[in-house]
């Protein structure tokens, strides 16, 4: 057999044009026949975050108790949406498959009181609970996550944070049960209903205060959950005080 | 070939011919992704896997690979390799694929994958190439691992996420709770990727006061 001339012009096109079809036919396919899998995996992801600011249960209890079945049976079960305007007026009885959280937080041509909020109720036997979803900006990237509200609209019930990029070992420490469950308990307002509360700068939680202790090391992820919490006020405030 | 150059393959890159301290490559993800054990752990992982991979692939090809465009062709194939992984993650380890998102699109541009395919992958066959991939991601991880570890016990005062040091341990076990534990603070350069810097700068100084031959006097 004669020696392959692999530097000719049209070996060379050739070959790009075998590989290309190759890798690209072999990743659409890998891609499209996963994608299902991975959808689920998120809406998952979603899910376990909203139950677990519902519950508000330790690190072992979550462990525990959060698995995939409970997870959606719990959701699919007990939690219904609805879309509410910032005048606090339910405009949908459930949330549009169409309709994303993001995409409307981050749209700077609505203004906030044109927008629209996904609010989650649990019926805890009779006992509503409210979840409300935050979005804002850490250090590096975006965070967010699930405030939920007792009946009385005013004590939170749990959290659940999650991020984009946070540094490892500090501001991505958010997600962790420890800073979570400070928040369990507290209420949002002071007895005049005026907003009354604050994630403080690491060690600085003034004594007997009302609050929560933010996370070591982590100035600018802690300013970011202060904030993220303190907009989703605003942005669920007629809702909350109707 | 002989067995002795076979165990060479993957213990060169450990030591005498590691691909960070001696190679000098990779040096970007080294700093970047070090920050902590399990980061360190799973990069370790995953580079060791698309290095020997993509070593065996280049290599089998590479009788056919048209010489001009052969850097084309390993970006190609690494790429590839790379996006595969991160779909995998996604579909089957989804909590693990969020924690890496951004890490694991990093080994595409690690520089030890494509220098292992240029240097060893062209002109040798594909056994040989795929221990040589196993070696060097195994020699990198190990880098990695040494680094990551300084960094999370000083930058955090945890090890593998478990607390040791610091204002935490005080919540710790029984024997955390003295002084000596938890007056330490937390120094925040470690978190920081300069760190690495200094850390494998040390790293290599003792490798090379060990074994002088690795001296480069230019």
């Amino acid at each position: 057999m004669s020696k392959l001339n692999t530097d000719s012009n049209g070996y060379t096109l050739f070959f790009l044009a075998i590989m290309v079809m190759v890798v690209g036919g072999a990743l659409a396919f890998i891609s499209s026949a996963l994608q299902p899998t991975i959808d689920a995996n998120q809406e998952l992801d979603r899910r376990k975050k909203v139950m677990k600011a519902i519950l508000s249960l330790s690190e072992e209890e979550e462990n525990e108790v959060l698995t995939k079945e409970f997870v959606n049976s719990e959701y699919e079960g007990k939690v219904s949406g609805v879309l509410v305007n910032f005048q606090g007026e339910i405009v949908a009885d459930s949330i549009p498959a169409k309709y994303q959280f993001r995409k409307e937080m981050k749209d700077n041509t609505i203004a906030q009181e044109d927008k629209l909020y996904p609010v989650y109720i649990y019926d805890d036997n009779g006992a509503k609970v409210y979840v409300y979803q935050m979005i804002g900006s850490g250090l590096w990237d975006e965070i967010n996550g699930f405030l939920a509200l007792e009946d009385n609209q005013q004590t939170i019930k749990g959290v659940a944070f999650d991020h984009v990029a946070e540094t490892p070992g500090l501001g991505a420490e958010l997600v962790k049960n420890k800073f979570r469950e400070q928040f369990y308990g507290q209420s949002l307002f002071d007895e005049n209903g005026e907003y009354d509360f604050a994630v403080y700068k690491a060690g600085k939680l003034p004594k007997n205060s009302k609050g929560v202790d933010g996370l070591a090391g982590a100035t600018i992820t802690t300013d970011g959950i202060h904030a993220m919490v303190k907009k989703t006020k605003d942005n669920y405030i007629n809702y909350i005080s109707k | 070939m002989s067995d002795v150059k076979t165990k060479q393959l993957l213990t060169d890159p450990l030591s005498d011919n590691n691909p960070i301290t001696v190679q000098v490559l990779g040096i970007c993800s080294a700093l970047a992704v070090s920050g902590n054990i399990k980061n360190a752990l799973v990069m370790g992982v995953a580079v060791t896997m698309v290095a020997a991979f993509s070593n065996l692939t280049i290599s089998s090809l590479r009788n056919y690979i048209p010489s001009r465009i052969r850097m084309i062709v390993q970006l190609v194939v690494i790429a590839f390799l790379v996006t595969l992984v991160s779909i995998f993650l996604k579909a089957f380890s989804y909590d693990l694929s969020k924690e890496l998102s951004v890490y694991i699109g990093l080994i595409i541009t690690n520089c030890i994958i494509m220098g292992r395919l240029e240097a060893f992958a062209l002109a040798n066959k594909p056994m040989p190439a795929f221990l040589d991939g196993i070696g060097n991601g195994l020699g990198y991880g190990l880098v990695l691992l040494i680094v990551g570890a300084i960094r999370e016990l000083f930058g955090t005062g945890a090890l593998l996420g478990f607390t040791i040091f610091g204002e935490e341990a005080k919540h710790g076990a029984e024997f955390l709770k003295h002084g000596f534990f938890n007056d330490f603070f937390h120094n925040g350069l470690m978190v920081l990727p300069i760190s690495s810097i200094f850390i494998l700068g040390i790293l290599i100084w003792i490798q090379r006061s060990r074994n002088t031959e690795l001296v480069d006097i230019s």
